[in-house]
């Protein structure tokens, strides 16, 4: 008798698992504590706006607007961590896509993009260009070298006539002194 | 009539034309792509044609937003990948009838869905657009404040994983469009000392960040993903018994469209979900949908198609965007000195019609490249990715720094980027954000308006009825999404209930 006891109490649990999931999403909640954290930051930064004279301001203060947005996020924030409870289904899609792990070639990426947008200046527009279209094929497992290389100059080329001829867009010169005007 | 012929003979110079098929194509390249989008494209193409004036320059967007939609629809018929999220309906019928062999007829029932809800729900946006402008013409800010606050609000229930976030991100963009020298006061917000953000945050490089650097990294986690591609011998316009089967389907969708598309905030992605689920409804044939049902192509494809016209109304007579593509549309406007709003359509209503104009042609122009090219443009997803993104990257930076030759545009765009790539991880749509990154001024202006002329009662401003009804719209708006979650819930908990036997 005992097993099918047993066997019921587990499919009770089961079911209430089903129909009871924890009150608030843990990771919402985290979420939802750096926004109102932010909020209440930027909510301080108000108060270190300049004061005018209402006079100027038509009692229309320069920090109103921000505070009421800024008070209008952290209410909805607060609600972040029970959306769950209601949006089951939807949820689970958004559970499934942050509980992926960022694979690491993507990280890799992201370091590119701060590396090139960082050195841009100092490597100048058009071999930020040409080193953007060499080096990211290659991180995302490009191996034909030729193909790259043929891309990576036909299209920095190309790119540079159409902004810099066409358009006039001034060129940064950086490292090479690749500038066009 | 006058202003209607000027403004046709504006678009019809062999320059605009030019551009438009440029936009065609830029649009159904971008729009067939997976990954690539219509926001994403008007985003890159923004700083290209600032040497434009304004009519080429919208033309030509316009033109790649009406075939972006269209895009989506080729490779969603034949790899099973929508191009865009507008056609993701119609993979459902889509994919299913090109596995049976007909492809070309896929493609065909398509491109001409796609096509007549474009030309009705542009019919309707030659007539809605006069008559929405002379109404809006009688509008005091309180009564625009009440209509931006309702389109903020219409973020609750625009397609997105969540209403709540779909706010959330909203309410980010409007407090990042606090960012810059208050007009009132003059006092500087938000700028840190850093003298770049005095004039605000530029548009342009957190459109490039959010939608195409974000896109990138999100990509980079997909670099396994491989399509299979039916191939599609030729295309063909649906015959007769096509036609007559299918005729109904397109009137109601493109009537559903471009009423969809009309509504602040929502755009093709709701039209053409609801466009499908219309069909189905409406359909003799229930049973055949989900296995390659002529009408399940056409019900989304034509509503889809029919919210690109139907946003621009909105967008051109009230300046309060209908989709987050008319958002960048708007931006654009601004970006070449032109405020779109009532008075557009009193002083320069040539421009509208011109824009109305580019967007026939545009329709027109990808019936032609739908029904010939279809399959050549399926060809570009042969295209490696490795090779794709990095000109996407590539564009990005460049597009970015060429809006002001600033270092410190392509730093936001980065930042922006990252930004949305770890938003969108966690349920936040790119899109919300932009709406309420272009709504926040008009919200801020006409609040600060409405507080002068009311001396800082903000009750007093419920005097006026249309602000009244505005203000209804957008508790119904905040608490629909709400409700109908409330009703799924207890439906699957029913649902759950009746499996363990309760």
């Amino acid at each position: 008798m005992a097993e099918p006891a047993e066997h019921e109490w587990a499919q009770d649990e089961r079911r209430q698992g089903a129909s009871r999931p924890p009150l608030v999403d843990r990771t919402d909640t985290l979420l939802a504590a750096v926004i109102i954290t932010l909020c209440g930051l930027l909510f301080y930064v108000t108060s270190t706006f300049e004061e005018v004279s209402a006079l100027l301001s038509q009692n229309i203060r320069p920090e109103t607007f921000p505070r009421i947005v800024l008070a209008i996020i952290a209410a909805l924030a607060l609600a972040m961590p029970f959306e769950h409870k209601l949006l089951k289904k939807r949820f689970n899609k958004i559970r499934k896509t942050r509980g992926t792990a960022i694979p690491r070639v993507t990280w890799l990426t992201l370091l590119l993009l701060l590396v090139a947008s960082i050195g841009a200046p100092y490597f100048g527009t058009v071999l930020t260009i040409f080193l953007i279209c060499v080096a990211l094929p290659l991180l995302w497992h490009e191996r034909r070298i030729f193909l790259v290389l043929a891309f990576a100059t036909i299209f920095t080329a190309a790119v540079t006539f159409v902004f810099g001829v066409i358009l006039k867009v001034y060129f940064e010169p950086g490292l090479l002194g690749l500038g066009l005007f | 009539m006058e202003p209607l012929a000027l403004g046709l003979s504006l678009v019809i110079d062999p320059f605009n034309l030019l551009l438009i098929v440029g936009g065609v194509i830029i649009g159904v390249l971008v729009g067939a792509l997976p990954g690539l989008s219509s926001p994403m494209a008007i985003a890159l193409l923004i700083p290209f044609t600032i040497s434009l004036g304004p009519i080429p320059a919208i033309s030509m967007m316009a033109a790649l937003y009406c075939a972006g939609t269209f895009g989506g629809s080729i490779t969603a018929i034949l790899i099973n990948a929508p191009g865009a999220p507008p056609a993701a309906a119609t993979a459902l019928d889509g994919y299913p009838m090109a596995q049976r062999g007909e492809a070309g007829r896929a493609l065909g029932l398509a491109t001409f869905s796609s096509v007549s809800g474009g030309i009705i729900s542009l019919v309707i946006f030659l007539v809605a657009t006069p008559v929405l402008a002379d109404i809006a013409l009688k509008f005091t800010p309180p009564e625009y404040f009440a209509l931006s606050v309702f389109a903020l609000s219409m973020l609750a229930s625009i397609s997105g994983r969540s209403s709540l976030r779909n706010l959330i991100a909203g309410a980010v963009g409007v407090l990042i469009s606090t960012i810059g020298v208050h007009l009132v006061t003059g006092v500087e917000r938000f700028t840190f000392d850093v003298p770049e953000l005095t004039d605000g945050v530029h548009f342009v490089p957190v459109l490039i960040g959010l939608f195409a650097t974000a896109e990138l990294l999100n990509q980079s986690q997909s670099l396994d993903v491989h399509y299979r591609r039916i191939r599609a011998k030729v295309v063909k316009l649906p015959g007769v018994t096509d036609l007559k089967r299918v005729w109904p389907t397109i009137l109601r969708s493109s009537g559903l469209g471009t009423f969809i598309g009309i509504l602040p905030a929502e755009g093709a992605t709701v039209a053409a979900i609801m466009g499908y689920n219309e069909a189905r409804r409406w359909s003799k044939n229930k049973e055949e949908f989900g296995k390659g049902c002529p009408e399940g192509i056409a019900g989304p494809e034509a509503a889809n198609n029919a919210a690109t016209g139907g946003a621009m109304v909105p967008t051109l007579a009230l300046g309060i965007p209908g989709s987050a593509t008319t958002a960048l549309i708007l931006a654009a406007l601004i970006m070449h000195g032109i405020r779109p709003g009532p008075h557009l359509m009193q002083n320069t209503p040539e421009f509208i019609y011109a824009i109305f104009g580019a967007m026939v042609i545009a329709n027109l122009t990808f019936l032609v490249f739908g029904l010939v090219g279809a399959r050549f443009f399926a060809q570009i997803t042969l295209i490696p990715r490795t090779i794709l993104w990095p000109a996407v990257l590539a564009f990005s930076i460049i597009g970015s720094y060429a809006h002001s030759s600033s270092f410190f545009d392509v730093w936001v765009m980065l930042i922006a980027g990252i930004v949305g790539f770890f938003m969108r991880r966690h349920g936040f749509g790119p899109a919300p954000l932009i709406m309420g990154l272009i709504l926040g001024r008009i919200v801020e202006e006409t609040f600060s308006q409405s507080m002068i002329l009311y001396d800082n009662n903000f009750l007093a401003m419920l005097e006026r009825p249309i602000v009244i009804f505005f203000f209804v719209l957008t508790i119904l708006s905040l608490v629909g999404p709400l409700v109908m979650a409330i009703h799924e819930d207890r439906k699957s908990r029913r649902l759950t209930a009746t499996e363990y036997g309760e």
